[in-house]
C-alpha cells in the first residue's frame, strides 16, 4: 500500500514539474481520501491550486497543512504568498483560546503522539498497581497515583490537540451573504475569494457564517469550504 | 349731591333685580323640526342669564354648516330690565330618520342649567319648494373630477373638487370631505382660479376650489364617498328698497357630490425578487464620489431613487457593503413634491466609506425592480459592479492595534516572488484504527487495578505471608548477629501466638496444650524461656545456630 501511495505521489510530482497541475492535483486527490490529515499532501495540493490560479482553494489547503503541522514553514510561506494576493479577503474571527492551545500542542506533537504518551503512563500505572498488589505491598501508593494523574493529563491534552476549527473559506470568485437562507432574502454583503469566517451552522445548502467584523450572514454552501474536511 | 347718590342706589337695586330677581333658564329652539337631507336649518340656544357660557351639545348626526352666531339683547320696560343671550348654528342632517338633539348646558352661580331636547325629523323629500329655496338650491353645485378611471395599486390619482356657481355664493367651504379607506390622501397646494363658462344656457362661474392626491394601497374600487360643500347663496327676497332696487339675502345652502368610480387594479403577478413596492416611472442612480483613493480620503456613495411614483411607500435599496471599508450609517435625503402629475422627486441614502486596507475592492452590483405604470410591466434596474482602488501603503501601519493586525502583518513581511516547491511526500497507509477504544480499554483496566488495591486479601495468603515475613525478620536478625536478635525472636513468637489467640501474659503449659500438642507446647515454652534468658546473658555462637534452628522448627508448627 505504501508503495502504491508513493508511486502515485511520484507521478503527481512529475506532472507538476511538467506544468500539468490539474492532472497532478487529480493524482493527489486519489491519495487524499485516505491521507486527509497529512500536512505534506495538503501542502502539495495547495501548490497545485495556487499554480492553477484557484487561490481560495489553495488557501484552504495551506491552512489545512498548518492545522496538522503548525511548524510547516513552507506552508506558512505559501499561505502568506496567497494572502498577499487576496488583500480584499476578509479575515476570520480570532480563534478561541482552546483552539490556540490545541495548535500549540500540535506544534509539539500530533494528537496520536499525545495519546501514545498517555498510554505509556497508563501502562506504567498498571504495572505499579500489579506489583504493589502481588509482590511489594509496602510500595508507596503515590507512585501509581502520580502516573495515573499524568496519564489523565496527557489524555486531556491529546483531546485538546484534536483540531476543531470551524473556519470556512470562500473558494469562488465572489460569495453573496444573505439575511436568510434564501437567495430571495436581503443581500447583506459580498465577499471575495479567500475571505474567511466561522461557520456557525448549516441549513440544507446554506451555511451561517460569522465574519471577522462580527457580521452574520447566510452563504451558499457551494461557495465555501471548511478548513477541516468533513468526516466520511 | 344727595339726590345723585339716591338715583345711583335705585339703579343698583334695579340692576340687581334684573340679574337675580328672575329665574335663569336655557332653552333650545330650531327653525324647522322637519327637514330634508342636506337642508340647512338653524338651531338656537337662548338664556336670560347674564353670566355663564352656553356649551352646545354634540350634534352627532348633523353637520355644522355655519356658526356660531352670537347675539345679546337687553331691554328695560317700565323700569324692568330683561336680558337675553343666544347662540345659533346652521346645521344639516346627514341621514334620514328621527333624531333627538341632546341638551345644551351652562353653569350659572354654581347651578347647572340644561336646555330642552329637540326632536328633529329628517326626510329626503321634506324640502320646501318655495321659490327662494328652489332658487337657492339651483344656485350652485359641486362635482368631483378624477384624473384616471383605472389605476394600479400605488399609482396616484388626482381628485379635483369643482363648484359651478350660477348665483353669487360666499363662504364656500367643505363640511365633509370624502373619507377613503386604504388610501393615502394629500391636499395639493394650488391657486384657486375661476372662469366663466356657459352651462346649460346659463352663464356660470366654474371654480376649482380643492385638489387632492390619492395613493391607493389596496386593490378594489374607489367610489361612492360623498363630498358636502356649504355656501351662503345670495337670493332675491322679492321686495325692493327705497331706490327700487331688489332686496337680497344670503341663504345657507349645501351641495353634495359623489366621487365617480375608480378601479384600483392589483399589480400583476410574477414580481421580480428585487421588487420592493416601487410603482411609477422611476430610476435608480448610484453616485460614487471617487473610485480611487489614497491617504486618509473617504468615498461617498449615494443610492437614489428618482422620478415619479409612490415615494411615500417605496424603499430605496440598501448598499451591499464592500470589503475593506468601514461603512458608516447612511444619511437620508429626500425631496418630494406632490402635484397634479403625481408625486415627483427623489429619495436617497448617502453612505460614507473609509478605507481600511490598500487594494482593489469590488463594489457589488445592485438590482432593483419597480412597476412601470406607463409600460404596465415590472422593470429591473441593474447597476453593475465597480472597483474601488485604495492606494495607501501607510494603511498597514494604521492597523497596528486592530484585530486584523496579524493578517496585515503577514502580508507586509518580505515574501519571495513565488511559492515554494513541493515537499517530499512521506505517505504511509493510514489504517482506519481509532485510538479511542484502546485508550478506553486501558483506562478501564487501570481503574480495575485501582479497585483491586482496595479489595481484601485472601486468608491463606495472608497467613503465609505473615509467617514468612516474621521468619525472615528473625533470620535476618540472627544473620546480622544483632544485639536484640532474641528480642526479635521473642516478638515473632508473641506475634504468632497472638494470631492463635494467646497473649504472652497467658502463656502457660495448660493454655498451650489446649492449642498445640504437648511436645510442641513444651518446645515453645523452652524457646520463650531461652529467649528471655539470652537477652540478659551472653550466648555462644553455636547456641545461636541451635536456637534459630529450634525456632524455625517450632515456627513451622505454629
Amino acid at each position: 500500500m505504501g508503495t502504491d501511495l508513493t508511486s502515485v505521489t511520484d507521478s503527481a510530482r512529475a506532472l507538476y514539474d511538467l506544468g500539468r497541475y490539474g492532472e497532478a492535483l487529480e493524482k493527489y486527490r486519489m491519495v487524499y481520501a485516505s491521507q486527509a490529515e497529512n500536512d505534506v499532501l495538503c501542502y502539495n495540493m495547495g501548490n497545485c491550486y495556487a499554480r492553477m490560479g484557484e487561490l481560495g482553494e489553495a488557501k484552504v489547503f495551506f491552512e489545512r497543512a498548518l492545522i496538522y503541522a503548525p511548524n510547516n514553514i513552507d506552508a506558512q510561506h505559501n499561505l502568506d504568498w496567497i494572502n498577499l494576493r487576496l488583500t480584499d479577503a476578509l479575515v476570520a474571527p480570532k480563534e478561541e483560546l482552546v483552539e490556540w492551545i490545541g495548535q500549540w500542542e500540535r506544534s509539539i506533537m500530533s494528537p496520536e503522539g499525545w495519546t501514545f504518551l498517555a498510554w505509556v503512563f497508563l501502562t506504567a500505572t498498571m504495572a505499579l498497581l500489579v506489583l504493589r498488589r502481588t509482590k511489594n505491598r509496602s510500595l508507596n501508593w503515590r507512585w501509581p497515583f502520580t502516573t495515573t494523574a499524568l496519564a489523565l493529563l496527557l489524555l486531556g491534552m491529546s483531546y485538546l490537540s484534536i483540531p476543531k476549527i470551524k473556519t470556512g473559506v470562500v473558494v469562488e470568485r465572489n460569495s453573496y451573504g444573505y439575511s436568510e437562507p434564501s437567495s430571495n432574502s436581503k443581500r447583506l454583503i459580498l465577499l471575495s475569494e479567500g475571505s474567511a469566517g466561522t461557520i456557525l451552522g448549516t441549513n440544507n445548502s446554506w451555511v451561517y457564517v460569522e465574519l471577522g467584523d462580527g457580521r452574520l450572514a447566510w452563504f451558499d454552501v457551494d461557495e465555501w469550504e471548511s478548513l477541516l474536511p468533513a468526516p466520511d | 349731591m344727595k339726590k345723585i347718590g339716591k338715583q345711583l342706589l335705585i339703579c343698583a337695586v334695579l340692576l340687581h333685580s334684573a340679574a337675580f330677581g328672575q329665574n335663569a333658564s336655557l332653552t333650545a329652539s330650531c327653525s324647522k323640526t322637519t327637514v330634508g337631507l342636506n337642508e340647512p336649518f338653524r338651531i338656537t340656544f337662548a338664556t336670560n342669564a347674564r353670566k355663564g357660557t352656553i356649551t352646545p351639545p354634540n350634534f352627532e348626526k348633523f353637520i355644522v354648516v355655519s356658526g356660531p352666531y352670537k347675539s345679546n339683547q337687553t331691554q328695560i320696560i317700565n323700569g324692568k330690565m330683561s336680558s337675553q343671550r343666544s347662540i345659533a348654528y346652521e346645521i344639516v342632517a346627514q341621514e334620514e330618520g328621527v333624531f333627538t338633539l341632546p341638551a345644551a348646558r351652562m353653569k350659572v352661580s354654581g347651578q347647572e342649567l340644561e336646555s330642552n331636547r329637540l326632536k328633529i325629523t329628517v326626510k329626503a323629500g321634506a324640502k320646501r319648494n318655495s321659490r327662494a329655496d328652489r332658487n337657492a338650491r339651483e344656485s350652485f353645485n359641486v362635482r368631483i373630477l378624477t384624473s384616471k378611471k383605472s389605476v394600479y395599486v400605488g399609482e396616484p390619482i388626482v381628485l379635483k373638487f369643482r363648484a359651478t356657481l350660477f348665483d353669487p355664493v360666499r363662504d364656500l367651504s367643505i363640511i365633509q370631505a370624502p373619507n377613503f379607506e386604504n388610501v393615502l390622501q394629500q391636499q395639493l397646494e394650488f391657486k384657486q382660479e375661476s372662469k366663466r363658462e356657459v352651462v346649460g344656457n346659463k352663464i356660470a362661474t366654474v371654480l376649482d376650489f380643492d385638489k387632492r392626491l390619492i395613493l391607493p394601497n389596496k386593490p378594489g374600487t374607489l367610489g361612492g364617498q360623498e363630498l358636502k360643500v356649504s355656501g351662503q347663496v345670495q337670493v332675491p327676497t322679492g321686495r325692493r328698497d327705497f331706490f327700487n332696487m331688489p332686496l337680497t339675502k344670503f341663504v345657507p345652502q349645501v351641495a353634495t357630490a359623489k366621487i365617480p368610480a375608480v378601479k384600483i387594479k392589483p399589480l400583476p403577478e410574477g414580481a421580480p425578487k428585487h421588487f420592493k413596492g416601487g410603482v411609477g416611472e422611476l430610476k435608480l442612480v448610484r453616485v460614487i464620489s471617487r473610485t480611487e483613493v489614497s491617504g486618509s480620503e473617504s468615498i461617498t456613495i449615494k443610492l437614489r431613487v428618482e422620478g415619479t411614483g409612490n415615494f411615500n411607500t417605496l424603499e430605496v435599496p440598501e448598499l451591499i457593503q464592500p470589503e475593506g471599508f468601514d461603512v458608516y450609517d447612511p444619511k437620508y435625503n429626500e425631496n418630494i413634491r406632490s402635484s397634479e402629475l403625481g408625486i415627483r422627486g427623489y429619495k436617497e441614502y448617502e453612505y460614507l466609506l473609509v478605507p481600511q486596507y490598500p487594494g482593489s475592492f469590488i463594489l457589488p452590483d445592485i438590482q432593483w425592480s419597480y412597476f412601470n405604470t406607463r409600460t404596465e410591466r415590472y422593470e429591473t434596474i441593474t447597476i453593475a459592479t465597480d472597483t474601488l482602488n485604495v492606494e495607501n501603503p501607510a494603511l498597514s501601519g494604521v492597523q497596528e492595534t486592530s484585530d486584523l493586525e496579524e493578517a496585515v502583518k503577514r502580508e507586509v513581511k518580505t515574501i519571495d516572488d513565488d511559492i515554494r516547491y513541493l515537499q517530499d511526500d512521506n505517505l504511509e497507509a493510514q489504517g482506519t484504527s481509532n485510538l479511542f477504544p484502546w485508550t478506553f480499554g486501558l483506562l478501564m483496566l487501570a481503574g480495575l487495578l485501582w479497585l483491586w488495591q482496595f479489595a481484601p486479601e485472601r486468608g491463606k495468603n495472608r497467613k503465609v505471608n505473615w509467617k514468612k515475613e516474621q521468619l525472615k525478620i528473625v533470620q535476618k536478625a540472627f544473620a546480622a548477629e544483632e544485639e536484640q536478635r532474641y528480642g526479635t525472636m521473642l516478638n515473632a513468637l508473641e506475634y504468632g501466638l497472638v494470631k492463635k489467640g494467646i497473649h504472652l501474659e497467658q502463656v502457660r503449659r495448660e493454655v498451650l496444650e489446649n492449642v498445640y500438642d504437648r511436645p510442641i507446647a513444651n518446645r515453645i515454652l523452652d524457646l520463650i524461656e531461652n529467649c528471655n534468658m539470652a537477652q540478659y546473658a551472653p550466648v555462644a555462637a553455636s547456641d545461636n545456630a541451635h536456637q534459630l534452628t529450634e525456632f524455625e522448627e517450632v515456627w513451622e508448627q505454629i
